[in-house]
C-alpha cells in the first residue's frame, strides 16, 4: 500500500494499454457531474487509486473504488446548474408562443410583410433548389457514374481550336482489346430524330444506334428481353411508353417495325422492351437500334479520319491520364496526324460543363447553375433583411415588455429565447406555406422550364427544407435577438434604447441599401438578358428565315424528287422549293477541312461549313450574291462549281477568287461566286468559312417558302402532295425561323426566369422599405403635426421623412450599377456578336429602382403628411 | 486574519503538502496523511480541502506529471504559499502558548 506514486509507473505502463472497463464507466460517471475543470486531476488520482487496489479481490476493488467515486459528490466538485435554465421550460415556452401570435395579430402590417415576403423567396428558392438539383442529377443515375468517360476528339488549329465528340467506331473494338485499364467501353451514337411506322402509321421518333455494352454500362434497364439483343442487326429495342404508342400495349416482344431514314428502309423486330429512360438522362431516347447494322450497313466510309461514333469508356478515375495516352498512341499509330488528338472527359460533367472554347473547357449549363444559386441566395436574403429591419424597428414598441421581463429577472438569454422563438415560427409558417406553393406551382413551373421536376416529398428534400426553419429563423431573428436582449432594465421601462438609436437608425439604412443593391443588379441583369435575347431573335442573320420550312428526303421524296418539286412549284402559295443540307441546328450540319487551294500552308487545317444542295439553294435562303454569279440549272457544269462566303475566301487569302479552283475531297471546283456571310449557328460562334456545292443528290432536305398570308392554305396542299408520295411517312415540317429560336432555348427560359425573380426581388424589398415608412410615420406622428402646426408644406415634410431612405437607394445605385455593368459584360462575352451597352439600359434601371421606392415610401409620408395635425396631436 | 481560521484537518493537509515538497498531489497527499498522521480519508475529502485551501490562498497549484498510470492525466501539484505558512506557524505558535500557560494542569489530569 504504502508505495511512492513514481516507483509505480513499471506496472503502468503495462496496464495502459488497456484501461479497465471500471474506469471507463467511472470517468463517464465523473464527465456527468463534475466540473469539467476539475475532471482531469480527479480522474488521473482515481485511475492512480484503482492501480494500487491491484491486490485486492475483484469484488473489493469494484466496492472501494466506487465508494472514492462516489464520495466526489461535494458540493466543490459538482457541476453548477445555471440560474432559472432548469425551471420552467415548459410555461417559458407557452408564454413565448403566446406573445408571439398576440405581436402578430396586433402589427399585421409587419407581420404580413414578413410573411408574405418570406413566403415568396422560400417558394422561390425552393424552385431554384429543385432546378438546380435536377440540373447536378443529370446522367448521374448510372451505376458508377464518376467512373464513366466520354472519348472526345480536339482538332488542333493555330485559329480555332475544335472539340468534337466524335471518334471513329473502329476505335471501340481497339480500346476493350489493348487497354486493360478500360473494364468496359461501349459505342454509341447521338440521338436523332428517325421515322418509325407499323404498317401504315408513321411516327418521328427520337432513338439511337449502340452496341450491347451499351446497355450493360448505362442504367437503361430492360423490363423484357435481354442485352445481347443488340448483337443482332435486325433487332430493335423500344421504350414501354413508344411500344404504347405504336401498339396500344407494352408487350410487343417479336412485333415487326420499319425504320426509315433517308433513302434506307429496314424492317427490326422488337426483341426487348425497355424501362422510359429517366428525366435525368441528358439525351432521351425512345429505342435503340443495333450498332452491328450502323457500322456495317449505314457507314460506307469506316476510316479513322472519320468521326461517326461516341465512345465510352469505363475505368477508374486514376488511371484516367494512362488511358488517354494509351488511346492516342493507338490514334496515332492509325492516321499519323498530329493535329487530332484524343482525350477523356467524365461522362456526367459533360452535360454541364459542355463547352469548349478553342480547345479549352468553358464551362457551360453550370453558369446557369451558379446564377440560380446567386438569384436564390439574393432572394433570400432580401426577405430576411426585411425581417431584420421591421423587427428591430418595431423592437422599441416591444422596449417596454423587455423592461417588465428584465425587472422580473429574465435573463438576456430568456428573451434572446423569446425573439428567436418568433423568428423561428414565422419561418416555420412561411416554409410550409412555401412547400405548398411549390407544389402548386410545379406544373407552370415545368412548362417555363421545360423540366420534368417532380415534387416528391422524399426524406431528403423535406430534411433539407426543415433545414431551413432554423437557419432562416436564426439568421432572421440574430439581430433584434442580441440587440433588445440586452437593453438595460432602467432604460428599456423609459421606452428608449438608450444610446443605439442613431445606430439602429444607421443599421437600418445598411440593410435597405444591401437590399437594393441586389435588386437593381437583379434588375439590370434582367434587363441586359431581355435586351440581348431581342437582338439575337431579331438579328439579320444574312439569310432570310421567315416563312421557310423544310422536311426530310425520306422515301419517294429521294428517288422521285424532281417530280415532288415539280408538284410543288404548282402550288401558289409556294413561292421557291429547292433540295438543300441547311440545317440551324449543329447537328445535321455538315462540316469538312477537306478543302485545299493554292497557297494554302502546310499545317492550316480550316474547317468549312458545307451545304450540298441544288441550283436554288442559295436563292431560297436570300443570299446576297456579292461577286461572280449563282447557279445556274440551264449550264449542265454546275457539278464542278462552288460558292463561298467572305470569310472563306478571306481565309483562303484569295484576292479576285471568281474563276480560280480548288480542290475538294469530291474534285476539283471552280469558284463561280461569292455570297455574303450568314450565320451558320447561333449568334454564340463566330463567322465561319463556308460554301455551296451543287450536289441534289446529297441533299438531306427539301426546303420551301411559301408567301406570306396563306401558310395554313399552303401548308395543307403540302401536305396532301407528301401524303401522295409518301403515304407512311408523317408529315412534320420544320421551321427555320423556330429552329433558330430553339438554338436559344436555355437563354430565352432564363431570360424568362429572370423576369420573373427579379421583379419579386424588387417587390419584396418595396414591401420592406414599406413597412419601415409606416413605422417612421407612426413613430413621428406627433412630429408631423407639430412641423405642420408651425407651417411646414405637406411636400418638405415628405421629404425630410424619406430623406434617409432615398440616400440608401442612391447609394445602392452607386454601388450595384458599375457592379453590373461589369457583370453584364461578362456574360455578353458568351456571344460573338452581341448588343452593346450604353448607359441609358443602366438609366432606366436606377429610374425603376427609385421610381418604385419613392412610389412606396412616398404613399405613406403624404398620407401623413396631409393629415390634420389637430388629430395627431389631439390623441392623449 | 480573523477569516482566516484554519480547520484541524485543513492544517493536517497542509502540513503533509509541505512535507512533500513537490510531489504534493491528491492521492499522494491521502497516503502521507495515512502513513504519518495513521487517517484514513477518501480521495474526495482530500481533494474537497485542498480547493478549499486553494481558495483561502494557503496554497497554490499547477498541474503537470501526467503519467500512463494515470491514464495520461495530469496531477495538480500543490506548493504551500507565503500566507499558509504563517498561519500554520500562528497556530503552532497559539497552541504552544496556551500549553505553556497550563503546564500543571495538564500534568495533574494526566
Amino acid at each position: 500500500m504504502g508505495k511512492n506514486p513514481g516507483t509505480s509507473h513499471s506496472e503502468g505502463v503495462i496496464m495502459s494499454n488497456q484501461i479497465p472497463k471500471l474506469l471507463k464507466y467511472s470517468d463517464k460517471v465523473l464527465k456527468l457531474f463534475i466540473r469539467g475543470e476539475l475532471f482531469e486531476e480527479i480522474s488521473g488520482d482515481l485511475y492512480e487509486y484503482y492501480y494500487e487496489l491491484e491486490n485486492l479481490p475483484r469484488w473489493k476493488k469494484t466496492v472501494f473504488f466506487w465508494f472514492h467515486v462516489i464520495n466526489f459528490l461535494r458540493p466543490f466538485a459538482i457541476r453548477k446548474i445555471e440560474g432559472t435554465q432548469k425551471l420552467n421550460y415548459y410555461g417559458m415556452f407557452k408564454h413565448n408562443l403566446l406573445i408571439t401570435f398576440r405581436g402578430f395579430k396586433r402589427h399585421k402590417t409587419v407581420f404580413g410583410i414578413n410573411i408574405i415576403g418570406l413566403i415568396t423567396s422560400l417558394t422561390c428558392v425552393f424552385f431554384c433548389a429543385l432546378w438546380i438539383s435536377d440540373e447536378l442529377a443529370k446522367d448521374r443515375f448510372h451505376a458508377d457514374s464518376e467512373k464513366l468517360f466520354q472519348v472526345y476528339t480536339k482538332f488542333l488549329s493555330a485559329e480555332d481550336t475544335r472539340v468534337w465528340k466524335g471518334v471513329t467506331g473502329l476505335l471501340e473494338p481497339e480500346i476493350e482489346t489493348q487497354i486493360p485499364q478500360a473494364e468496359i467501353a461501349a459505342v454509341s451514337t447521338d440521338v436523332h430524330e428517325y421515322t418509325l411506322s407499323v404498317g401504315s402509321k408513321g411516327f418521328k421518333v427520337n432513338g439511337r444506334f449502340a452496341d450491347e455494352d451499351y446497355l450493360r454500362m448505362l442504367n437503361y434497364p430492360l423490363w423484357k428481353g435481354n442485352k445481347d439483343a443488340l448483337t443482332e442487326p435486325s433487332n430493335i429495342l423500344i421504350t414501354k411508353s413508344l411500344a404504347k404508342k405504336l401498339f396500344g400495349k407494352v408487350d410487343v416482344v417479336d412485333e415487326v417495325i420499319d425504320w426509315h431514314f433517308w433513302t434506307t428502309e429496314k424492317t427490326f423486330r422488337v426483341a426487348g422492351i425497355l424501362e422510359d429512360v429517366p428525366s435525368q438522362a441528358s439525351e432521351p431516347f425512345e429505342f435503340i437500334l443495333p450498332w452491328a447494322f450502323y457500322h456495317d450497313e449505314l457507314i460506307t466510309y469506316k476510316g479513322w479520319g472519320n468521326f461517326y461514333g461516341r465512345v465510352v469508356v469505363k475505368l477508374d478515375p486514376d488511371q484516367k491520364q494512362l488511358a488517354e495516352t494509351k488511346i492516342n498512341e493507338i490514334f496515332q499509330e492509325k492516321v499519323e496526324n498530329d493535329q487530332v488528338q484524343l482525350f477523356l472527359t467524365s461522362y456526367p460533367d459533360q452535360y454541364l460543363y459542355g463547352k469548349y472554347e478553342n480547345g479549352e473547357p468553358a464551362g457551360g449549363r453550370i453558369e446557369y447553375v451558379n446564377l440560380a444559386l446567386v438569384v436564390a441566395i439574393f432572394i433570400l436574403l432580401i426577405a430576411c433583411i426585411n425581417f431584420v429591419n421591421l423587427s428591430t424597428a418595431f423592437a422599441s414598441l416591444k422596449i417596454k415588455e423587455v423592461g417588465v421581463k428584465k425587472s422580473f429577472g429574465a435573463t438576456k438569454s430568456n428573451l434572446a429565447i423569446q425573439f428567436f422563438s418568433e423568428s423561428v415560427i414565422l419561418s416555420a409558417m412561411s416554409i410550409v406555406v412555401a412547400l405548398g406553393l411549390v407544389a402548386i406551382l410545379l406544373e407552370p413551373f415545368n412548362q417555363l422550364t421545360g423540366k420534368r421536376l417532380a415534387f416528391d416529398l422524399n426524406p431528403a428534400f423535406i430534411g433539407s427544407a426543415l433545414l431551413f426553419i432554423p437557419l432562416i429563423g436564426i439568421i432572421a431573428g440574430l439581430y433584434p435577438a442580441v440587440r433588445l436582449s440586452r437593453t438595460h432594465v432602467i432604460s428599456a421601462l423609459k421606452s428608449k434604447i438608450s444610446g443605439h438609436q442613431p445606430r439602429g437608425a444607421f443599421g437600418r439604412q445598411t440593410l435597405v441599401f444591401i437590399q437594393f443593391t441586389l435588386s437593381i443588379i437583379l434588375i439590370v441583369g434582367t434587363f441586359i438578358v431581355s435586351q440581348q435575347m431581342d437582338y439575337a431573335l431579331n438579328k439579320n442573320l444574312g439569310y432570310n428565315r421567315d416563312n421557310l420550312l423544310y422536311f426530310l428526303r425520306e422515301g419517294r421524296l429521294f428517288t422521285d424528287d424532281k417530280a415532288f418539286v415539280a408538284e410543288l412549284d404548282a402550288i401558289p402559295g409556294i413561292l421557291e422549293v429547292s433540295r438543300s443540307g441547311f440545317s440551324v441546328g449543329p447537328d445535321m450540319q455538315n462540316r469538312t477541312a477537306g478543302i485545299d487551294w493554292v497557297g494554302k500552308e502546310e499545317d492550316q487545317q480550316v474547317t468549312f461549313w458545307e451545304n450540298n444542295g441544288d441550283a436554288k439553294s442559295v436563292e431560297i435562303l436570300g443570299l446576297e450574291v456579292v461577286a461572280g454569279r449563282d447557279f445556274d440549272e440551264a449550264l449542265q457544269t454546275e457539278e464542278n462549281s462552288v460558292i463561298f462566303n467572305e470569310t472563306a475566301i478571306q481565309v483562303m487569302g484569295m484576292e479576285d477568287p471568281i474563276g480560280k479552283t480548288v480542290e475538294h475531297y469530291t474534285g476539283k471546283k471552280e469558284i463561280i461566286g461569292v455570297v455574303k456571310d450568314f450565320t451558320t449557328e447561333s449568334l454564340h460562334n463566330p463567322m465561319e468559312p463556308a460554301m455551296f456545292f451543287y450536289r441534289p443528290e446529297r441533299a438531306h432536305y427539301i426546303m420551301v417558302k411559301i408567301a406570306q398570308g396563306k401558310e395554313l392554305e399552303t401548308l395543307e396542299r403540302l401536305e396532301t402532295v407528301y401524303k401522295k408520295f409518301n403515304p407512311n411517312y408523317p408529315f412534320e415540317p420544320g421551321f427555320v425561323d423556330q429552329d433558330y429560336q430553339a438554338m436559344y432555348d436555355s437563354e430565352m427560359r432564363v431570360a424568362k426566369l429572370s423576369r420573373i425573380f427579379s421583379g419579386l426581388a424588387i417587390v419584396i424589398s418595396c414591401m420592406g422599405l414599406f413597412g419601415l415608412t409606416i413605422f417612421q410615420v407612426q413613430r413621428k406622428v406627433k412630429e408631423i403635426g407639430i412641423k405642420k402646426v408651425l407651417g411646414a408644406s405637406t411636400w418638405s415634410l415628405a421629404f425630410a421623412m424619406t430623406y434617409d431612405f432615398t440616400k440608401a437607394v442612391f447609394i445602392a445605385l452607386l454601388v450595384a450599377i458599375p457592379l453590373s455593368y461589369f457583370l453584364s459584360v461578362k456574360w455578353l462575352e458568351n456571344f460573338s456578336d452581341s448588343v452593346s451597352l450604353s448607359w441609358w439600359m443602366f438609366g432606366i434601371a436606377a429610374l425603376i429602382a427609385i421610381m418604385i421606392s419613392w412610389l412606396t415610401v412616398g404613399s405613406q409620408t403624404l398620407k401623413a403628411a396631409n393629415a390634420n395635425p389637430v388629430d395627431s396631436l389631439r390623441d392623449e | 486574519m480573523g477569516k482566516e481560521h484554519l480547520g484541524e484537518f485543513e492544517e493536517l493537509i497542509l502540513l503533509m503538502i509541505m512535507l512533500l515538497k513537490d510531489e504534493a498531489y491528491g492521492l499522494a497527499i491521502r497516503k502521507e496523511l495515512k502513513e504519518q498522521a495513521n487517517r484514513t480519508v477518501t480521495i474526495g475529502a482530500v481533494h474537497g480541502t485542498v480547493n478549499r485551501l486553494e481558495k483561502k490562498g494557503f496554497i497554490e497549484s499547477r498541474l503537470g506529471g501526467a503519467s500512463d498510470l494515470r491514464g495520461g492525466r495530469r496531477k495538480r501539484l500543490f506548493t504551500i504559499t507565503s500566507a499558509g505558512k504563517s498561519i500554520l506557524e500562528r497556530s503552532r505558535d497559539a497552541k504552544v502558548t496556551l500549553w505553556a500557560k497550563i503546564p500543571e494542569l495538564a500534568i495533574q489530569k494526566g
